[in-house]
């Protein structure tokens, strides 16, 4: 809470006379002014020093009614010019922010189209090296595949396999029957094998 | 006009409710416009800084915040204009009383309506007023500026406080000062005009 002014007796006496003291104030200062003669003395005072103010000429008393208007006409009219001038700038201020709004959008919409296709470049690219790659490899593995030993060989090994089983069960003779038709089945065997392209060539190891 | 409405008023003003301009000049015009007289001693100067004085309104109100002061502010803004222009009104001095309007310098008295009075009445209170215009024109800066706030501007001596920011106690200090001084200024010259 603000604290009151602490004012001298003269000073509350010409807030008294401009009639801008407060109803208790004025009561007290009534109290102090019948208790003192001194205080009496300046309160009879006061008035008589305030009345120079007012004899002082009116306002606008010296001015005609044309003039009056005249004034008041000019000041509102200049009033209006800068109320009308501050809404045309705000109105210009608000396209001028719509379009560079619009401009900022339309720009990272721009932005954002050659990002997603400088990365779908990329990605296609990175891709068409992978497939690359991956023929290339098939290929090799393919001519490595080609200079390997061949079904053909496969079946030979087998064979093989099974005339050493032959021999270790002793059932590769020529006595009997059974040594007969023990040969008919390695023939037989060795019709079955199907000499491929895989058939070493003349001049390289093996059979 | 009470605190309640003007501060629709003004947040009318903000709105840029013209009428609501209109308004608030038809309210305080003449009370700026009489100080701003007395105080540059020059009509068309006075209309100027108080048309200036509404347009900084119109400029700064947004940032003005209602506390019930919006007469004090108002009443600052021109007295600092008056007082930016004081430079040029001392290179156009005007006698006290006297008032310049277009290229004329007029008696502020002459156009007073002086009812009542006898046929002489009028050219002594022309001489009395003269009298007290060039005892005022003798005070110093700071209490002539209370004196004309508080009859021209006709704003409470609080409120004259608030204006020139400084405490209430002071502003009646240089008030009661200033009409001692008047005082006895127009008593010296009553005598010696005998």
């Amino acid at each position: 809470m603000k604290r009151p002014a602490k004012l001298s007796l003269s000073q509350t006496c010409l807030l008294d006379v401009s009639g801008e003291l407060g109803a208790g104030a004025k009561e007290h200062l009534q109290q102090h002014v019948q208790k003192y003669p001194a205080a009496h003395l300046e309160y009879e005072l006061a008035p008589g020093r305030y009345t120079l103010l007012r004899s002082l000429p009116g306002k606008t008393d010296q001015l005609d009614q044309f003039t009056r208007e005249n004034i008041a006409d000019g000041i509102k009219k200049g009033i209006h010019q800068v109320l009308d001038d501050q809404r045309r700038r705000q109105r210009q201020a608000g396209l001028a922010r719509l379009f560079y709004g619009f401009m900022a959008v339309a720009s990272g919409v721009a932005a954002a189209l050659v990002v997603a296709a400088g990365v779908y470049i990329v990605h296609e690219r990175q891709i068409a090296h992978r497939q690359q790659i991956q023929d290339a490899e098939s290929t090799f593995q393919e001519m490595a595949e080609s200079q390997l030993p061949g079904e053909g060989h496969s079946r030979v090994d087998a064979l093989a396999r099974r005339l050493e089983l032959m021999e270790h069960d002793g059932k590769i003779s020529a006595e009997g029957n059974a040594g007969n038709s023990n040969m008919m089945n390695l023939l037989d065997a060795l019709d079955s094998v199907h000499v491929t392209d895989s058939t070493p060539t003349p001049g390289d190891s093996g059979y | 006009m009470d605190a309640a409405t003007l501060a629709a008023l003004v947040v009318r003003c903000r709105n840029g409710d013209k009428s609501a301009w209109d308004a608030l000049v038809d309210q305080y015009w003449q009370r700026l416009y009489s100080y701003a007289v007395q105080s540059t001693r020059s009509s068309e100067l006075a209309t100027d800084l108080v048309q200036e004085t509404f347009l900084r309104v119109v400029q700064k109100l947004d940032r003005y915040e209602d506390q019930g002061k919006f007469e004090a502010w108002l009443f600052r803004i021109l007295v600092n204009l008056v007082r930016d222009n004081s430079r040029s009104l001392s290179r156009h001095p005007v006698r006290s009383g006297q008032v310049e309007i277009g290229d004329q310098k007029v008696d502020l008295i002459d156009t007073m309506p002086g009812k009542g009075q006898s046929p002489d009445a009028p050219l002594e209170h022309k001489e009395y007023v003269d009298r007290l215009y060039a005892a005022m024109e003798k005070l110093p800066e700071l209490d002539r500026q209370v004196l004309l706030l508080r009859h021209y501007g006709d704003m409470p001596f609080k409120e004259i406080a608030r204006t020139l920011d400084c405490p209430l106690g002071t502003v009646l200090a240089r008030a009661h000062r200033a009409l001692g001084k008047l005082r006895v200024m127009m008593e010296v010259g009553h005598e010696t005009t005998r």
